[in-house]
């Protein structure tokens, strides 16, 4: 077992692109935990759809052995955390389970809304931070401003940061001797009661879950018997060890230590992130931060053929085993017939449930507009919680209703500030600050309902700072908000599942929106269609798709019979795609035209 | 069972704008081409014919010669009895006193003349040869000889209004020919038609227009005798056209000649359209398809209901179970479909979105 004093422990934190990935790469080739040939770009991010999106979305441990420039051997643990909002408090907790961080900034970037947000976390736990300003070599690069910026916005003291290319390999070697000098050793009692960080898990079909853990006191030990303290639940660890990446078995872990176990835990449910692993007799205090994650963005998904439910339930069921923080229960539609009202952390989350579930199940779906999650005061002193519209009850019965506020932090060039602060005052944003951080570099700060930043609002900032702004928020609270329900009528009948809850001021703009959006998608059918937004009983927006007058094959002689067949055939192929409500054939794109509104 | 026989007779004068079919204007190839046709009729033939249809193209440009020649390896090669439906596809420029009696010493009994309207202003846009007085001639011409006669009118033809398609209507049921085919104009791929509509060249008349011209057509031609048979044909009774039932009912055919198609067992084959390949000896079907269950089953579905008599209730139960009964149902309900005894078809309206309704319940 390594003495604590010879271990390091860190993650390498950076907004998207700024180069955390390639970093990561090139320290594993530098210690010689992955030969050249055999490395393959981006090691760390194992699933296909992080690789094609860039973005680390489970937090994976890699063990590197070191040898210092002082001849000393030095075994580091770099734990890559997930890079985007949704993911926060799995951010935190792997943080937690480090003494420092690598400060990434890009050097034609300079600091980014991630960058700020990512650091703060680090600062809050207390961490050693290396600041690298990454990219040097590129023509565009203005390290220095860049270093003003870590110290002025920031606060850092970036005068020693390493000026580095990730890419070429420049400044790594100072990085590595810097991880030994500036990264604290981690400290723990040795002799306690086991106290180890569960700051990642995942379902390993061989293996059961895995827990990838950072032990703080005391030592864990193959076919010991553990305790998790936030349920109670005791296991015994059936096999132990670490990534190298490749895994390599040990038999115990101690103080300072990151490696996995498994221990025949069925359910990922049972392995909360941040829960403290103890010895089965022992109850020392909890580390500190552990929190139960609370999906915060709901959707409604469907499958497009409704054949496809039971294979639905299996897939959710399978993806759940994977991810704790995903949720969901049944729900029904009358419009889309059976389905399921799911919990995500947050847009991307959501995006990336949806992609897998069509791919890695071969399901077609159809998801409704996402929403949140209100909580109501009820005339009768009840107070319920709902994430389903369809659920809100008569407003005659309601006495008041809140929807969560988060806190962004938005950071652009100055020559965007006019347009994105008209994009957050429509958004029912209240400004809490701006802030010019240096010369051309502003930083805004607005608190908005979460409602109205997960329709959209990422899209819309990119595209009005021409991808120059970024954004990084967090919630801040439940507050009071005049919400109504809004129906969308298909011939009079209700879509339920594209129902939603919108601000009273809004109701109309956005019901208008919505049918002229939804008018494009749906094609003409044999009869007239009209679309109308209500609220209540009264109708505040309408379009009609006017009837198709013909759609036949007059000549049909000639003999070829089979061309023919094959038009019609194609035109059922057609329909799949569609969603049949009542005698309305509705195409995935109307659904999809309400959710992406703005 | 004997079985129908398509010859295909590709040369005309002119491709009109329209035509997706497999024509030729190069009328010097008219020899190879038929010495082609019947290596293909002695290759492929045997068996007995109860209809035979001659195609085009304008098989009417064809010359005396090829046309005999032609018709008498038919009647070597198929047991072809006395008097079976013989329909010949004939412009009205072709259409003389002389030419009727020879092609009626051919063994020609019904004629089939491309008038498609009887308004100029309508025609020659198109690359038709003939006018107004010639078509009113030709038909003329062909129903006091005697012959079977059946006219082509088109539907929604570019500069056709309410008015001038109602008179193209009333000529054609004055001329007392047996059996109309009416045709709503279809933008075919490929077609001169079509990129002149595209590069906003042309235009064609509204949509809903069109629509309401048809059902008020169906209803003019059965007051006149001519009931609707089929979505694009109307006969007074026993006029009805035996080849091209033949396709709906799914019978046997066999196609001669580039670009026909052939039906035999459970196979559906054609022959190439490129007129020199077929020159040169090509007779291998350059499209070939097994049919399966489900082929078999969406063909009976979309070939019975162009059918004025529609399918058995109990042959859709059958093919298609509850969601056919709830498919008919709603049908009927709505005004697409109408019950004929125990069977059930499209109404006009119906018809006119018929791919449409189909393809809801395939």
């Amino acid at each position: 077992m390594p003495d604590p004093k010879f271990i390091r422990n860190f993650s390498i934190i950076a907004h998207i692109d700024h180069g955390k990935t390639t970093l990561s790469d090139r320290l594993l080739q530098k210690t010689g935990a992955v030969e050249g040939r055999e490395m393959h770009e981006q090691m760390l991010d194992d699933m296909d759809l992080e690789r094609e999106r860039g973005i680390t979305i489970k937090a994976r441990a890699v063990n590197l052995n070191y040898r210092a420039k002082d001849g000393q051997d030095y075994v580091f643990n770099l734990i890559d955390t997930p890079g985007h909002v949704d993911f926060s408090y799995e951010v935190s907790r792997s943080l937690a389970a480090c003494e420092g961080a690598v400060l990434v900034v890009d050097a034609t970037q300079g600091v980014e809304a991630q960058t700020l947000a990512n650091s703060y976390l680090a600062i809050a736990n207390n961490l050693d931070i290396l600041s690298v300003i990454n990219k040097v070599d590129l023509p565009s690069a203005e390290p220095e401003k860049v270093r003003e910026q870590i110290e002025n916005v920031i606060g850092l003291d970036a005068h020693d940061a390493v000026l580095a290319s990730a890419k070429s390999g420049i400044g790594v070697d100072e990085i590595l001797e810097k991880i030994v000098t500036k990264i604290s050793a981690p400290k723990g009692d040795a002799n306690g009661p086991l106290r180890a960080l569960l700051f990642d898990s995942w379902y390993d079909s061989y293996r059961g879950v895995m827990c990838l853990v950072r032990v703080v006191d005391g030592e864990i030990r193959k076919g010991m018997r553990i305790k998790f303290l936030s349920t109670d639940r005791i296991y015994e660890v059936t096999e132990m060890g670490v990534f190298t990446p490749k895994i390599k078995l040990v038999d115990s872990l101690g103080v300072g230590e990151v490696g996995f176990f498994s221990g025949n835990i069925k359910d990922i449910v049972q392995a909360k992130i941040g829960d403290t692993i103890t010895n089965a007799n022992a109850s020392p205090p909890m580390l500190p931060g552990f929190e139960e994650v609370k999906p915060m963005v709901f959707a409604g998904i469907f499958p497009i053929n409704t054949d496809d439910y039971e294979n639905l339930r299996d897939a959710v069921g399978k993806l759940k085993l994977n991810d704790a923080s995903f949720s969901y229960e049944p729900e029904s539609s009358l419009a889309l017939g059976f389905g399921f009202r799911c919990g995500f952390l947050g847009l991307l989350h959501m995006e990336i449930i949806q992609e897998r579930l069509e791919r890695e199940f071969n399901l077609e779906l159809l998801t409704s507009a996402p929403g949140v999650r209100y909580r109501i005061q009820k005339t009768d002193g009840d107070e319920i919680w709902i994430e389903n519209p369809q659920k809100m009850p008569d407003p005659a019965y309601i006495s008041s209703i809140e929807e969560p506020w988060i806190e962004a932090t938005i950071l652009t060039t100055d020559e965007f500030v006019g347009p994105i602060l008209a994009l957050a005052t429509d958004r029912r944003g209240v400004q809490k600050k701006l802030e010019y951080v240096s010369a051309n570099r502003v930083m805004i700060v607005y608190e908005m309902p979460l409602n109205e930043v997960i329709l959209d609002f990422f899209d819309k900032l990119k595209s009005i700072s021409r991808g120059y702004a970024s954004l990084d928020y967090q919630f801040v609270g439940y507050r009071e908000s005049d919400l109504v329900k809004m129906d969308i009528l298909i011939n009079g009948d209700p879509l339920d599942a594209l129902s939603l809850i919108v601000h009273k001021e809004k109701a109309y703009a956005r019901g208008k929106l919505l049918v002229e959006k939804m008018k494009e998608f749906i094609p003409r059918q044999m009869f007239a269609v009209a679309l109308q937004a209500a609220i209540g009983n009264r109708i505040i927006a309408r379009e009609t798709v006017k009837a198709m007058r013909k759609d036949v094959l007059a000549k049909c002689y000639g003999g070829d019979i089979s061309r023919k067949r094959k038009l019609l055939e194609k035109q059922k192929e057609g329909k799949k795609r569609m969603k049949r409500v009542g005698k309305v054939e509705i195409p995935q794109e109307a659904f999809l035209a309400v959710l992406k509104i703005d | 069972m004997p079985i129908g026989l398509y010859i295909h007779l590709p040369f005309c004068r002119v491709h009109c704008t329209y035509c997706p079919f497999a024509v030729s204007t190069d009328i010097a190839l008219q020899d190879r081409y038929c010495d082609a046709l019947i290596a293909e009729i002695d290759a492929r033939g045997g068996g007995a014919a109860d209809s035979v249809f001659l195609g085009g193209g304008t098989p009417s440009r064809t010359s005396r010669e090829n046309l005999t020649r032609v018709v008498a390896r038919l009647h070597e090669k198929f047991a072809i009895a006395d008097g079976v439906e013989l329909s010949l596809e004939a412009n009205p420029e072709d259409v003389t006193e002389d030419a009727i009696a020879f092609w009626r010493s051919l063994g020609v009994n019904r004629l089939s003349i491309g008038v498609q309207s009887f308004h100029e202003a309508e025609l020659r846009p198109l690359g038709r040869v003939h006018g107004r007085a010639q078509a009113l001639e030709a038909v003329r011409l062909a129903t006091e000889s005697g012959i079977r006669t059946s006219l082509d009118l088109i539907l929604g033809l570019p500069r056709q209004t309410a008015a001038s398609f109602a008179e193209t209507m009333e000529t054609a049921i004055a001329t007392g020919a047996g059996h109309i085919s009416l045709y709503i104009l279809d933008l075919e791929e490929g077609t001169a038609l079509i990129r002149q509509v595209e590069g906003g060249r042309v235009s064609l008349p509204d949509e809903d227009l069109v629509a309401s011209l048809y059902t008020e057509a169906i209803e003019r031609f059965a007051k006149a005798g001519l009931a609707q048979y089929e979505i694009s044909n109307f006969a007074k009774p026993g006029e009805e056209c035996r080849h091209n039932l033949r396709y709906w009912r799914r019978e046997e055919y066999l196609g001669f000649g580039i670009g026909a198609h052939s039906f035999v067992g459970d196979r559906r084959f054609a022959n190439t359209r490129d007129i020199h390949h077929y020159i040169e000896g090509a007779h291998d079907p350059v499209f070939a398809e097994v049919l399966g269950d489900g082929e078999v089953r969406r063909e009976t579905i979309f070939l019975g209901l162009r059918q004025a008599t529609g399918v058995h209730y109990d042959d859709i139960v059958r093919l298609c179970g509850n969601g056919g009964i709830e498919w008919m149902e709603r049908g009927l309900g709505d005004g697409w479909l109408r019950r004929v005894g125990a069977r059930v078809a499209f109404t006009p309206s119906g018809f006119l979105l018929s791919n449409e309704y189909i393809s809801q319940l395939f």
